[in-house]
């Protein structure tokens, strides 16, 4: 129970403070850098309400926002992200999946998991640079950027799962 | 009626979707320095104190960097001095001094506490803020060259808008011509920005230095913005713009100067006033 609270407190903490500290400070050719923070959206129970998962989103991007002088950028990019990410589960896995566990290789499988993270990654990225391409108008750097931002993020997110706290979620 | 009440609660997380996409709209676009002030002005206080822990870690790696800047240009202001003095004492003539020729600007050291580069609209973050006299609209530069303008002040902390977002648009003159054109970042590179809107029949070599022109009392004039990189200017009807590599290494920046120039409210108000007529 006290895990079920904690957990995801730990989580949100965590992700933000490496996502500003860490990755928000990486400017690698100016394209890169790794949204790790979407991590903590990725890894909420599948049961959770698409009211709560929306201020979740909102929330956490907000935080981020704050963070980085992004006005507002974030929450919207992650408002849409987590107001698809019950579609985007339903529409990979057929049968239910108990409300409680947390989308993980066990439970998704180790293609459906990738794909779930791919297809999350890629909505909240196009929508973080239609939103940023307001102020932005040039086109082809920042397909550029979303298609190469993408591939890292999603890489990066894959491989701190292998390690993560995926091996939690039988614990609830 | 009732069908349209249970099509909205069935549907809430939809109508919730819309909610928080305006609201975030609302934070993106209405960007009036009183509406980022509630929401970055607060924020900052907390988030502030939380960088400048960081930042002064930062800084202590970047002191290196920063000690050979400040040496090197350490190097130059005292040889202006040895110049202006060996002048001095040639023209040992007492002039009248006219009480405009006292220089209007000062200058406020800040600690940059949190800069983003990576972005594409970029801020920095600076330890100064109104408690040390700063207001939005003042002129930021370090030992390298300008840097960019305050943008918004809470009591301790300040937001600076650099050259490298978009929204930032400088004044620049070519040193040693009258020629001026408006700087702007195209987002592609941290050391590059463009030269625009420079009259078509000036001619432009690769190196030539490129300062701020002083028209607008926030910056004086003459100081170095970068140097011109690419001497096959794009040219679009009337105009042309160059490829200007910055002077300044935004990724680097510790130490800035906050310039306040005490005419600067005097000038703004008489050039709107001349704008009602």
């Amino acid at each position: 129970m006290v895990n079920r609270l904690l957990l995801p407190i730990f989580i949100f903490v965590f992700c933000v403070v490496v996502q500003v500290f860490v990755f928000n400070q990486l400017y690698v050719l100016r394209i890169v850098t790794p949204f790790f923070y979407l991590y903590f959206l990725l890894k909420l129970p599948f049961g959770l309400a698409h009211n709560y998962m929306l201020f979740f989103a909102f929330f956490l991007g907000l935080v981020i926002d704050a963070f980085g002088n992004t006005q507002g950028m974030h929450a919207a990019a992650c408002t849409v992200a987590g107001f698809v990410r019950p579609y985007i589960i339903s529409g990979l896995h057929e049968r239910s999946l108990p409300d409680e566990s947390i989308p993980s290789y066990r439970n998704l499988g180790h293609a459906g998991f990738i794909k779930y993270v791919l297809i999350f990654v890629s909505v909240h990225h196009v929508t973080l640079a239609i939103v940023e391409s307001f102020t932005f108008p040039d086109l082809v750097f920042f397909c550029l950027r979303i298609f190469i931002n993408t591939v890292v993020t999603v890489f990066l997110l894959c491989i701190v799962e292998l390690f993560g706290f995926g091996k939690d979620t039988d614990l609830s | 009626m009732r069908k349209f009440l249970d099509f909205l609660i069935e549907r809430r997380h939809w109508t919730l979707l819309l909610l928080l996409l305006s609201f975030s709209g609302v934070l993106m676009f209405y960007n009036t320095p009183y509406r980022r002030a509630v929401f970055v002005g607060s924020a900052n206080t907390v988030v502030g104190r939380i960088s400048s822990a960081v930042g002064s870690i930062s800084s202590h790696m970047n002191l290196k960097e920063t000690n050979q800047v400040l040496a090197v240009r350490n190097g130059i202001l005292e040889k202006q001095v040895i110049d202006l003095q060996s002048q001095l004492n040639r023209q040992q003539v007492p002039h009248h001094v006219d009480s405009m020729e006292i220089s209007p600007y000062r200058f406020v050291m800040a600690k940059v506490v949190r800069n983003s580069v990576s972005q594409a609209n970029n801020y920095i973050t600076i330890d100064k803020g109104t408690r040390d006299g700063i207001t939005a609209g003042m002129g930021v530069i370090s030992p390298e060259g300008v840097v960019g303008i305050v943008s918004n002040v809470s009591a301790r902390f300040a937001v600076v808008l650099p050259i490298l977002n978009p929204r930032h648009r400088l004044s620049c003159r070519l040193a040693g011509t009258s020629f001026f054109g408006s700087l702007v970042w195209d987002g592609r590179s941290i050391r590059h920005a463009r030269l625009e809107e420079l009259p078509r029949h000036m001619q432009v070599r690769k190196g030539d230095t490129v300062i701020t022109s002083g028209f607008s009392a926030i910056f004086p004039s003459g100081i170095i913005v970068g140097t011109i990189n690419d001497h096959h200017p794009h040219y679009d009807n009337n105009f042309y713009a160059a490829e200007v590599a910055l002077s300044v290494n935004f990724s680097g920046l510790s130490d800035v100067h906050v310039i306040i120039n005490s005419l600067n409210i005097e000038q703004s108000d008489i050039e709107q006033e001349a704008q009602l007529w």
